[in-house]
């Protein structure tokens, strides 16, 4: 374990890291656009320049030096101020005066970094010398590229070349002419697109369903996990106003790192559209509003009514909680409780799982084991538990009685009765992803209109059985 | 010297079809290259560094001593030879390519021997059609003859040479984006460490060497580490191809030893001024290499430590005279605007600085210029210098730095004066 000093403070750090990592782990902030503590070293943005002795009367890249014995390193001194300043100033040279309308803005490292280590006035004759370059062309279906706000770090060459696995994004030309883009005519299509616009420092790389929508500064971020797969990638909701305008990823060293699929962050439309906020009841001239007290009176009643032929199909990515109420639903009722895992989908090394559901693995360990697949008839009475964008009713299944979801879902529209449950935004829970990691989230946003948790709904259906049986 | 027995590089120079086979072997040609292969590998390394042979490239390194750097692991191992002359004022390696590969491939086989290397890149600009020709058909010859191939020379030793071509980048002639180049990648340097000698063309054991450099060995090894130092300096021994273009008489290349004068080179070789003009400045060694006022000529040598004490290199050994009627203004432009076409592109003071520099020479020659445009283009030079994944940085600076050093009054007075760019930047029309 090699000993070092960094701006006189002796650390003891592990063998083989390298500077910049020594000095982040131990609180000691490094600026630096290119580095990324989850791909390839690249070295070119200059930044993270510091004074190292005994070394080259040059000052060395902390991301590229590994630390030794003995070192002594300068992290704040002359030198390397000036050094940092002048990276700067090289960057916002040519670097557009977007920021009015650039998203990036409120989480702009080039705005952080002007303010803590430049603060010098423009030295450039005229804007008009600023390099063109092509702005807002949209190199996927989910990205746009603004070549001008580009300050070459590569990061998303590296994203697509080690983490997606593609060669999508390549460098063309030569000096201040530089941009990176695609093959002539190509895009950017994996299903991690939008990782870009986060591994982007500035505002070159945004997404197109967030762009123009909402300054940043206004956002709540809530942290969570997402629930369309079995992996559970750590997520923030950004929000305002009980609306959720992006998720983004969380890191998580086991579990994403620091990426999330395209299909998992703009899955955030499903927390606002669409969703079911009153009971409804179909008594035979199509669906009505009730209250939650008429609609469960009558859920009750069903429930009661229904006796051996009760069966309780439940979403797997209920929580453990939701799960363990569910349990001893079923040992009030002696219901058939099964899970509905719904068709697997693709699945690739990366971060995608087949199985479509955030909690499959510690439902069945709970003892929810049964699945959907052995035949329903006629006779069955269904009560459906569904949860944000889980697996729709096979075909073949008898109309659902009583259907609890957070969304306005075909299995919804079919049934007798429908309740309002909160979705996984809205409540507290916890999952168990395909590793057998326990993953707990908290409530982000508050329930929509009338909606309540699964956990509540489930007591309540228990309670109105009960006392419809009387 | 009164005899040319320092004519080392260029002794076949001017016999007819001196690029031919026959004629290399006529004057002992491959001798030296039989001897090598009966020493010892290490032995072939340390006469070359006891020869005291600098890196004839620019950067002066012993060449002996780089290839002593290599591993002695089992990885397989290169030798890229950098042909690439990119050097704005350089055509050295060019004239040792086209009258005599013969020097360049016996060479190549010598060092490649010292370091147990079996393959060997020549890395030419693609510029230089006439010297790839003449190298490949030079090449074919020695496959035909046995000299290259799986049994060099008669022996166990396999030695295979290609020719690549480069595309038009200054920049690859930077060792680590030349090994990208050959590796079908964009010219890019890469940041060190590693060095090439760990991981370098296909991440295996490299070495990159200037023509020159090579083209030397032979030589050495055919008449021993003292006979080479009989010429030169102490410190600087052995020959030098001297570049010499712009205002003299006879602009040429030219094999001289180290620590030859200047004004000899200029007055005694190359015929003296042009048109008897007055000398104003020269550039001793390439353009990234500060340039010397018309008074700092005067004393000094061309060897690399002179040069170095002068405040300048002796880099490539291309010597660019200057007359006076000499624009220092429109010639920085020029220079400027190179840099600024050849930067990789990749790190940021490079990328953004040499553009920018170029962009205010630009307006000052087009008679736009400030006074402060001066020491902003000095600020910026020094917000580049040492900062940078390779030295183009610095090379760009060199021209900058020095022009506006040493001709200040001169930028002042066309700042002050000029509403337009001077319609006579040069003393004679180019080619008169």
């Amino acid at each position: 374990m090699p000993k070092i000093k960094i701006n006189g403070r002796e650390l003891e750090v592990a063998e083989g890291i390298t500077i910049l990592e020594a000095a982040l782990s131990n609180g000691i902030y490094i600026p630096h656009f290119c580095y990324h503590p989850h791909l390839p070293i690249s070295g070119n943005c200059r930044m993270c320049l510091v004074d190292v002795k005994p070394g080259p009367p040059k000052l060395s890249i902390s991301c590229a030096t590994t630390v030794a014995e003995g070192m002594e390193i300068e992290t704040e001194n002359e030198k390397v101020r000036a050094a940092r300043a002048a990276v700067m100033e090289f960057i916002l040279k040519n670097h557009p005066l977007d920021c009015p309308i650039c998203d990036q803005a409120g989480e702009c490292v080039l705005h952080e970094y002007y303010m803590k280590y430049d603060l010098k006035p423009s030295r450039l004759f005229s804007p008009e010398d600023k390099v063109k370059k092509q702005k807002r062309r949209r190199l996927g279906k989910h990205v746009v590229l603004d070549s001008e706000r580009c300050i070459l770090c590569t990061r998303c060459i590296r994203f697509v070349r080690n983490v997606s696995g593609d060669e999508s994004l390549a460098m063309v030309k030569r000096s201040d002419k530089m941009e990176i883009t695609t093959f002539p005519g190509k895009t950017v299509d994996n299903p991690y697109s939008l990782c870009l616009t986060d591994a982007c420092p500035v505002g070159a790389w945004t997404s197109a369903d967030f762009r123009f929508k909402q300054r940043v500064w206004f956002l709540q971020p809530s942290a969570s996990i997402c629930p369309h797969c079995s992996r559970g990638c750590n997520i923030w909701i950004d929000h305002r106003r009980e609306e959720a305008f992006r998720i983004r990823p969380r890191v998580n060293e086991q579990v994403n790192k620091a990426w999330a699929c395209d299909e998992g962050r703009l899955n955030y439309h499903l927390i606002n559209d669409d969703r079911l906020t009153l009971p409804l009841i179909n008594s035979g001239g199509g669906q009505k509003e009730i209250s939650w007290k008429d609609a469960l009176k009558t859920a009750g009643a069903m429930i009661a009514e229904a006796g051996e032929n009760l069966s309780v199909i439940v979403s797997a990515s209920l929580s453990l909680e939701e799960g363990k109420a569910l349990l001893s639903l079923q040992e009030s009722l002696g219901a058939k409780v099964m899970l509905n895992t719904g068709e697997p989908g693709w699945e690739d090394n990366i971060l995608r799982q087949s199985d479509r559901n955030a909690n499959t693995k510690g439902l069945t360990d709970l003892g929810i084991a049964e699945s959907l697949d052995n035949g329903l008839d006629d006779s069955a009475v269904l009560v459906v538990f569904e949860t944000l964008g889980s697996a729709p009713l096979p075909e073949g299944i008898p109309a659902p009685a009583i259907v609890i979801s957070p969304s306005v879902t075909p299995a919804v529209k079919a049934a007798k009765v429908a309740l309002p449950a909160a979705s996984y935004a809205e409540t507290a829970g916890t999952v168990v992803n395909f590793m057998g990691l326990s993953q707990s989230y908290s409530s982000a946003l508050k329930p929509k209109g009338q909606a309540l948790s699964h956990a509540e709904i489930i007591a309540k259906l228990s309670a109105a059985a009960q006392k419809a049986g009387e | 010297m009164a005899n040319d027995d320092y004519k080392i590089l260029s002794r076949n120079w001017g016999k007819p079809d001196s690029h031919k086979l026959e004629t290399y072997l006529q004057s002992g040609g491959y001798e030296a290259a039989k001897k090598a292969l009966t020493m010892e590998p290490q032995a072939v390394a340390q006469t070359v560094l006891d020869a005291g042979l600098r890196g004839r490239g620019g950067a002066g390194f012993p060449t002996g001593r780089k290839w002593l750097f290599m591993p002695k692991d089992d990885r397989p191992r290169y030798l890229c030879v950098n042909a690439d002359e990119g050097e704005p004022g350089t055509f050295k390696d060019r004239d040792i390519m086209r009258y005599d590969p013969h020097m360049l491939i016996e060479g190549i086989l010598i060092a490649c021997w010292a370091m147990q290397a079996h393959t060997s890149y020549i890395y030419v600009r693609g510029e230089f059609t006439e010297p790839q020709r003449r190298l490949e058909a030079a090449i074919e010859e020695a496959y035909a003859k046995g000299i290259l191939g799986n049994r060099s020379l008669g022996t166990d030793f396999r030695l295979d040479v290609h020719v690549h071509s480069g595309a038009g980048a200054y920049v690859c002639g930077e060792e680590t984006a030349l090994i990208n180049s050959i590796e079908g990648k964009k010219g890019q340097p890469r940041i060190r460490p590693p060095f090439p000698p760990q991981r370098g063309v296909f991440d295996m054991p490299t070495t990159v060497n200037n023509v020159e450099s090579i083209a030397s060995t032979p030589y050495i090894i055919a008449n021993g580490p003292e006979a080479y130092r009989k010429f030169g300096t102490e410190k600087s021994p052995g020959t030098k191809l001297f570049c010499v273009s712009g205002h003299v008489n006879k602009p040429q290349v030219i094999e001289l030893p180290l620590g030859v004068p200047l004004m000899e080179l200029i007055d005694k070789h190359c015929g003296g001024m042009l048109k008897g003009m007055k000398l104003k400045a020269v550039i001793p060694g390439g353009s990234s290499t500060p340039v010397l006022t018309a008074a700092e000529c005067q004393k000094v040598t061309l060897d690399y430590e002179a040069l170095a004490a002068a405040g300048s290199m002796l880099g490539s050994g291309a010597v660019i005279v200057m007359a006076e009627g000499t624009c220092m203004v429109t010639t920085l432009h020029v220079l400027t605007h190179f840099y600024a076409h050849e930067s990789c592109g990749q790190c940021t003071p490079c990328r953004e600085g040499t553009g920018w520099m170029a962009q205010i020479t630009g307006r000052i020659v087009k008679g736009k210029g400030k006074i402060e445009d001066l020491d902003l283009l000095l600020s910026l030079a020094n917000g580049m210098f040492g900062r940078t994944i390779c030295p183009l940085a610095d090379a760009a600076v060199g021209p900058v730095s020095s022009f506006i050093g040493k001709f200040r009054q001169e930028f002042e007075d066309y700042i002050r004066t000029q509403k337009g760019p001077k319609e006579k930047p040069y003393p004679v029309k180019w080619m008169s």
